[in-house]
């Protein structure tokens, strides 16, 4: 107790409440008011759609409740009908969006349709963002929990991700929510039910979820087996932790219930989920110059790919925190007889933390890095890494914090909070430059060990991918398109574009041609493995000279081409 | 850690990490440097305006223009109808359909090392360089190569005959759109003057899709022969990979078979080379028949001139 009477956990408690809640607030009004310089991603185009076919289901029920035909939504022809759409993926992400497009577009009309949906899953990026300062202040302390989060975030590809309607944050929320479960459910009881909760809920956000699962078990070997067993020579299996059995029960369970389309045809449909998953389709990638379109892919892809696209600073600091784990690793294996009890309580809780965070900061790195599983392209399909590389740096810049204020004579509790605060500042201010310099061309992002867009476009590696640049030509094609225009947006999807129009941001009379031949301008995404395309256009328009282009450091991302010779 | 002080002995991790802080500022200054430094060397839309003003004063028909990096390419907005080549790397044989090429430099170094590549094949002469606000611009005169082209089949694509033997059947393909002579069948069965990625380049050459069971022939009369016929084949970037067959190109002279040449499944673009020397002069029926085992995916496609050597001034009198 302090001389208030207040616990020092409740004044504790009380400054991570407000911390966390300022944190989610800033970010928050940060992805809305720059979601209007993203363009529709490929994939936000169908979750768009399958999100507007939920709540249509939703719907029913609510119409039908209380009615004799209120069975009939549950129904094997209803289900197929509103839920076979996009039913390669879980629904959780989706019914969100459907979720946050009735209450603010539908009913508060607050935001445009777009917005709406994408507000499904930005909410996801607040659970990131909480379970990430959670974690990092748990294990670490509050200023740790703050830096990462802000490490995090001002990683100009993450921060792009983080506005789309996709399942790529959603999923690192996901993942880091169930990470922050665990390491509570280690000493209290209560969260060994969360974590089996939230599991559930990560897999029914995206397959990945199912990773934790080993990934945790190899957390409670090492921590169980190695890290507590010091000095006693010999390896024995610890009892296995509850959470686990927690998340092996109310993971499937949560799975099966979240998602309407597992409700009929149960066997057969969770079948054809895996499936597609395990056969997934290999997209072209361009990596240093090379086209990879089929295993095997480089070991090294995620790991190059990072090393490129976070930025320096924070890279640099995730090394120094990964570093000063491995010092823990050693003090804490060395004997020391001087040691003293508290040290070697505080070197086994830093000790055990830091292992959980490297390990499930490796893990999604490595499933990537099997020469088997498909590279897609950017950095998505590992950004369940990212959170824990940005504690990892937090962790890092802490440490060079305290040794910095050690080289000082007592500094006073202001001047170590004003030095943190420029030192946190200078930390993120080459990161928070990125961010804004790439906020809408996200996936363009080098970082200055790679030499930005231009160093990528040297390096030979993708700037572009997903279509979603058609955005930066839209002001552009409203101005100059002739009526009626027919246009072939290449690599973005139909429903995208159909977005573009319900969104205004495109004019009504201006048709989507469904290839170059029929087209009058032709949106051409600059992606290495299609550059066949932009050639073809040539051919058939007749021409090589662009009306319109979006570069980045000279690096083209969009050009459009309009056609000089009529169509046959 | 402020207001908490635990008795630890020393902290090996707090001592490295004294010795990080000065590297932790230095990192920081790279990484902050790097974003004016980039940014502010970028040439902007009145430099690309006042390229095009130049370009347009000197530019001559036969000439090329090539970029320095290749993919910087805003210029094309501003001078995307002058024959930009757009090449990874700009070789002799690329250069073969340019009188004098212009390079364009987008970024300082790039342009220095593209000027030393042109600059060591004998026959490039440099005649200017000069700065176009943050461009710069070099002409580079093409002429004093020993040969010279005498003959591009793809410019006379429309010209051509064009037809699929099966067994003893022809089929013609006689509906010529878009410079391209279509064939009955899929919408790939054509021949025509068409860019396509041949070798992670842009590659504008005669796109001969082979037919399964029979030949594609492309017969051009009236050729003027020189030395050599001369030109590059292979299978377009997209068809690569999905099938192993060979493509046969052969080339007959007035119906007598002369050279044959395989296009691998790899990536690249392959020279091929026929002596014509005893041709050399007069016009000719010059056939080139395009076969494979197995046609799927076989995005095939070729360029071909007829080359003849320069009689320097002063030379053979």
């Amino acid at each position: 107790m302090n001389p208030n009477g207040k616990s020092f956990h409740h004044i504790f408690f009380k400054k991570q409440v407000i911390a966390g809640s300022v944190l989610s607030i800033v970010l928050l009004f940060a992805l809305v008011l720059t979601s209007r310089d993203i363009g529709f991603v490929r994939d936000e185009g169908y979750y768009f759609k399958a999100s507007g076919d939920y709540l249509a289901w939703f719907s029913s029920i609510a119409d039908l409740m209380g009615t004799k035909r209120w069975k009939q939504p549950f129904s094997d022809q209803e289900i197929t009908r509103q839920w076979s759409y996009n039913s390669e993926h879980p629904a959780l992400v989706k019914e969100m969006q459907a979720l946050t497009f009735w209450l603010f577009k539908r009913k508060l009309n607050l935001f445009n349709n777009s917005t709406s949906f994408r507000l499904g899953s930005m909410l996801f990026s607040i659970v990131l963002c909480l379970a990430l300062f959670g974690l990092g202040s748990r294990i670490y302390n509050t200023r740790v929990g703050i830096m990462a989060v802000i490490l995090l975030f001002t990683m100009p590809r993450v921060f792009f991700h983080a506005h789309l309607a996709c399942f790529d944050v959603p999923i690192t929320a996901m993942t880091v929510l169930v990470a922050y479960a665990y390491y509570r459910a280690r000493k209290e009881p209560r969260w060994v039910l969360y974590t089996g909760i939230f599991f559930g809920l990560a897999v029914a956000t995206k397959h990945n979820g199912w990773f934790l699962l080993p990934t945790l078990a190899l957390w409670w070997l090492i921590e169980g087996g190695i890290i507590q067993r010091k000095g006693t020579g010999r390896f024995s299996l610890p009892p296995v932790p509850l959470a686990l059995i927690s998340m092996a029960l109310l993971g499937p369970i949560i799975f099966l219930a979240h998602w309407p389309w597992l409700w009929h045809h149960t066997w057969e449909r969770i079948v054809g989920y895996f499936s597609f998953h395990l056969h997934h389709v290999s997209y072209p990638v361009e990596y240093f110059g090379k086209i990879l379109s089929k295993p095997p892919f480089p070991f090294s892809f995620p790991f190059v790919m990072s090393a490129l696209t976070v930025p320096a600073l924070t890279l640099f600091l995730a090394l120094l925190g990964v570093l000063f784990v491995c010092i823990r690793f050693f003090e804490h294996f060395s004997p020391r007889p001087h040691a003293t009890y508290l040290m070697r309580e505080q070197e086994s809780k830093e000790l055990a933390g830091g292992f959980f965070i490297i390990l499930n900061c490796i893990v999604p790195f490595l499933i990537i890095a099997v020469p088997s599983i498909p590279i897609f392209g950017g950095v998505k399909h590992w950004l369940p890494a990212m959170p824990f590389l940005a504690l990892l740096a937090a962790k890092g810049m802490d440490m060079l914090f305290r040794a910095a204020m050690a080289m000082l004579s007592r500094p006073g509790k202001k001047m170590m909070a004003s030095a943190y605060i420029l030192m946190g500042g200078l930390a993120a201010m080459p990161a928070v430059i990125g961010t804004w310099l790439y906020l809408d061309n996200g996936t363009a992002f080098y970082n200055e060990i790679a030499g930005g867009a231009k160093g990528g476009a040297e390096l030979g590696m993708m700037r572009q991918f997903w279509g979603y640049a058609s955005m930066q030509a839209m002001p552009w094609l409203n101005r100059n398109a002739t009526k009626g225009a027919r246009v072939h947006f290449h690599n973005t999807n139909w429903d995208s574009v159909r977005m573009y129009k319900r969104d205004n941001l495109l004019r009504k009379d201006i048709k989507q041609a469904d290839k170059l031949e029929n087209a009058d301008y032709f949106l051409f995404h600059n992606q290495a493995p299609m550059l066949a395309d932009e050639y073809h256009c040539w051919s058939s328009f007749r021409t090589e000279k662009p009306v319109f282009g979006v570069y980045k450091e000279e690096a083209p991302i969009l050009v459009v081409y309009k056609r000089t010779e009529k169509p046959n | 850690m402020p207001g908490r002080k635990i008795t630890y002995g020393k902290d090996i991790g707090l001592s490295a990490a004294k010795w990080l802080v000065p590297v932790f500022f230095l990192v920081w200054l790279y990484c902050t440097i790097s974003y004016p430094a980039r940014l502010n060397g970028l040439p902007e839309a009145v430099d690309y305006k006042e390229l095009e003003q130049v370009l347009r004063k000197e530019f001559k028909p036969g000439d090329c223009v090539s970029l320095a990096p290749f993919w910087a390419e805003r210029a094309r907005l501003y001078i995307g109808d002058m024959n930009i080549l757009g090449l990874r790397n700009t070789t002799r044989q690329d250069l073969l359909a340019c009188k004098r090429i212009f390079l364009v430099g987008v970024f300082k170094d790039d342009a220095s090392r593209e000027r030393k590549k042109i600059e060591s094949m004998s026959f490039a002469k440099r005649k200017w360089s000069r700065p176009v606000g943050r461009l710069s611009l070099d002409l580079f005169d093409l002429s004093s190569r020993s040969t010279q082209t005498v003959f591009d089949f793809r410019k006379h694509i429309k010209d051509a005959g064009v037809w699929i033997e099966k067994g003893s059947g022809k089929t013609a393909c006689d509906r010529y759109e878009n410079r391209q002579w279509k064939c009955p069948g899929p919408e790939w069965n054509y021949v025509g003057d068409l860019t396509t990625d041949m070798d992670r380049n842009p590659r504008r050459c005669i796109w001969a899709h082979p037919v399964q069971g029979g030949t594609l022939k492309i017969r051009f009369d009236n050729v003027p022969m020189g030395e050599s016929i001369q030109g590059r084949h292979g299978i377009a970037l997209s068809g690569l990979g999905q099938n192993p067959s060979d493509v046969i190109l052969r080339i007959s002279i007035d119906g007598e078979r002369q050279a044959e040449f395989a296009a691998h499944d790899v990536l690249g673009y392959f020279s091929f080379k026929l002596d014509t020397g005893r041709f050399k002069g007069s016009l000719h029926q010059v056939e080139f028949s395009v076969s494979t085992k197995n046609n799927g995916a076989r995005h095939y496609c070729f360029e071909a001139y007829t080359i003849e050597k320069k009689i320097s001034p002063g030379a053979g009198s």
